[in-house]
């Protein structure tokens, strides 16, 4: 498990990162939400002692400095161009390889996993954004850690590549590990991320799963129609559930399908429909995140 | 360790620059070695007994192409933010830094060491290809190996300690230039005691400074520059163990 406690960072009087704690499970991914500028990147960075502040992240309880082998412990990846532009794809690995104390012929192995064994001996400065994530993803994968930390990893690949990279991320995780994975697609999230953790001007705002930060939203409700709607509408009432008129039936929030079905069948109200309907992510994210945001367009940006 | 030094070497061994500066230097060296050093010399040159020994100390005045190439083993770094790769690979910031020095100290003396060789030899057969022959040389190869040495090593490790230090490839550079100028400057209100200055001092390991900048023996010079070194060094490795990795 990846425990990150207190983490903290300010640049002069700019608070980044105000004392953060969250936790990232192994067999899981989560993902890492927040507005731009909410601290994401200097919290992976944080985490990896890249930049000096407060707190520490410790790895199945012990600090990624504690490790013999680093690489062997944590992969990262928090930006898709980092390599020497001139320096062979092949040979970029070749040297992390060296560093992380990694075989060579595991180099051979992530290229082939991330599909570039074709450009292998190509200068990854000529690369689309999609090949510099795929040659990324290699590099975080090279030690075959236990833990991935990838920001945006996503960013720049096509339809393929994304579905690619979200099979290959669960599967990964599946295995035992754990991929704490920050993106800003959200629906590629929502599908992807077990747990999540949103953050949003420095501040954490939510470290719960998936599930229960979409279900336990405020925009999650059940809808339930009636040939008898009348009849329906007394029975909500008086079960004293918060509702609304919608597409010819009732869209009842803060309850579940089995209260509704139960109020509605003693009502005597024929059910025609009851169904979840579930936030989707990105509203969650955009209330959790209301007034978070560093950079607001004038409208707001976001639904209503 | 030993891993993070394998890393440095192979960085440094896989990018063109490396390449193409250390060969322009070995060229210009071989060049202007055989042929205005060697093949056009004439006259009271042809009988100096210093000529070989001379050749030495100045070839060694193209080592800031060998200074270019330690420094963008550091700042490629940041350049490319392939620093954050280096440090969650080892297990102390302190390591790595200690496998760059290794990497650009093995390199330096190489480079200082080549060059070293080819000058006086180049230099020997141009004149004799141009029909010459040289007066027999006066080589006081003890005290010409450890001051090519010390000054090819110091020179290059200072530009590696100006990249640690400012991180930024062309501000680094334009320090590695910057310096000795203002040096050269300010040797006008130092007068005799700007043998002190820090390239003044190291320039005075292998020549004799101007008399208007101060006399001081070739290894007390050695020892001056050493001293600006190693508290150049103690400043940037402190910083590289507190500074934020961008």
């Amino acid at each position: 498990m990846i425990k990150a406690e207190h983490l903290g960072k300010k640049y002069r009087k700019k608070v980044a990162v105000d004392d953060i704690t969250f936790t990232a499970a192994t067999g899981k991914v989560t993902g890492f939400l927040g507005p731009n500028g909410a601290g994401k990147s200097t919290t992976m960075r944080l985490m990896l002692g890249l930049d000096n502040g407060a707190g520490v992240t410790t790895y199945d309880g012990k600090l990624l400095r504690e490790y013999v082998r680093p690489s062997h412990v944590v992969g990262i990846l928090l930006e898709a161009k980092a390599f020497h532009p001139t320096r062979l794809a092949r040979r970029h690995l070749t040297v992390l390889a060296d560093a992380g104390n990694i075989p060579k012929q595991r180099v051979d192995e992530v290229l082939d996993i991330v599909g570039l064994t074709s450009e292998a001996k190509k200068k990854p400065g000529k690369f689309s954004l999609g090949m510099s994530q795929r040659l990324g993803i290699a590099a975080a994968i090279l030690g075959k850690p236990k833990y991935l930390i990838l920001d945006e990893p996503a960013n720049g690949l096509d339809p393929e590549g994304i579905a690619w990279l979200r099979d290959f991320l669960k599967d990964y995780a599946r295995q035992g590990n754990a991929v704490f994975i920050s993106s800003h697609l959200l629906d590629e999230m929502s599908q992807m991320a077990d747990d999540v953790v949103v953050i949003g001007k420095g501040k954490l705002i939510a470290n719960t799963s998936m599930k229960e930060l979409i279900t336990g939203n405020s925009r999650s409700s059940v809808f339930v129609r009636s040939s008898n709607l009348s009849a329906l509408e007394k029975a909500i009432k008086k079960g004293s559930l918060v509702y609304e008129k919608s597409d010819g039936g009732f869209k009842v929030t803060g309850t579940t399908t089995d209260k509704v079905g139960k109020l509605a069948f003693d009502a005597g109200a024929p059910v025609l429909e009851l169904a979840n309907r579930n936030a989707s992510l990105e509203d969650v994210f955009l209330e959790l995140t209301e007034g978070a945001e560093e950079f607001r367009t004038k409208n707001g940006g976001g639904k209503s | 360790m030993m891993a993070a030094i394998k890393a440095e070497f192979r960085k440094l061994l896989t990018v063109r620059s490396t390449y193409i500066l250390t060969g322009f230097v070995i060229l210009l060296v071989i060049f202007v070695a055989f042929y205005p050093e060697g093949w056009r010399l004439q006259g009271p040159q042809l009988h100096d007994p210093m000529t070989l020994t001379n050749d030495i100390t100045g070839a060694l005045n193209v080592l800031v192409f060998g200074a270019v190439i330690a420094m963008l083993l550091m700042t490629h770094e940041y350049r490319y933010n392939t620093i954050m790769y280096t440090l969650t690979s080892s297990r102390s910031r302190s390591r790595i830094l200690w496998a760059k020095f290794v990497t650009v100290s093995v390199y330096a003396l190489l480079l200082t060491t080549t060059l070293a060789v080819l000058s006086p030899l180049m230099s020997y057969v141009g004149v004799h290809a141009s029909g010459h022959s040289l007066a027999p040389q006066t080589i006081d190869y003890g005290s010409i190996i450890w001051r090519a040495l010390f000054y090819g090593w110091a020179y290059i490790m200072s530009a590696y300690v100006l990249a640690a230090l400012i991180r930024n490839q062309i501000g680094a550079i334009v320090a590695l230039f910057v310096i000795p100028t203002v040096e050269q400057l300010l040797s006008i209100l130092f007068k005799h005691a700007s043998v002190y200055l820090p390239y003044i001092a190291l320039n005075a390991v292998t020549q004799q400074p101007s008399p208007q900048q101060g006399v001081i023996s070739h290894g007390r010079a050695a020892a001056v520059f050493g001293v600006y070194l190693i508290v150049g060094w103690i400043v940037a490795w402190v910083l590289f163990l507190r500074r934020d990795a961008n």
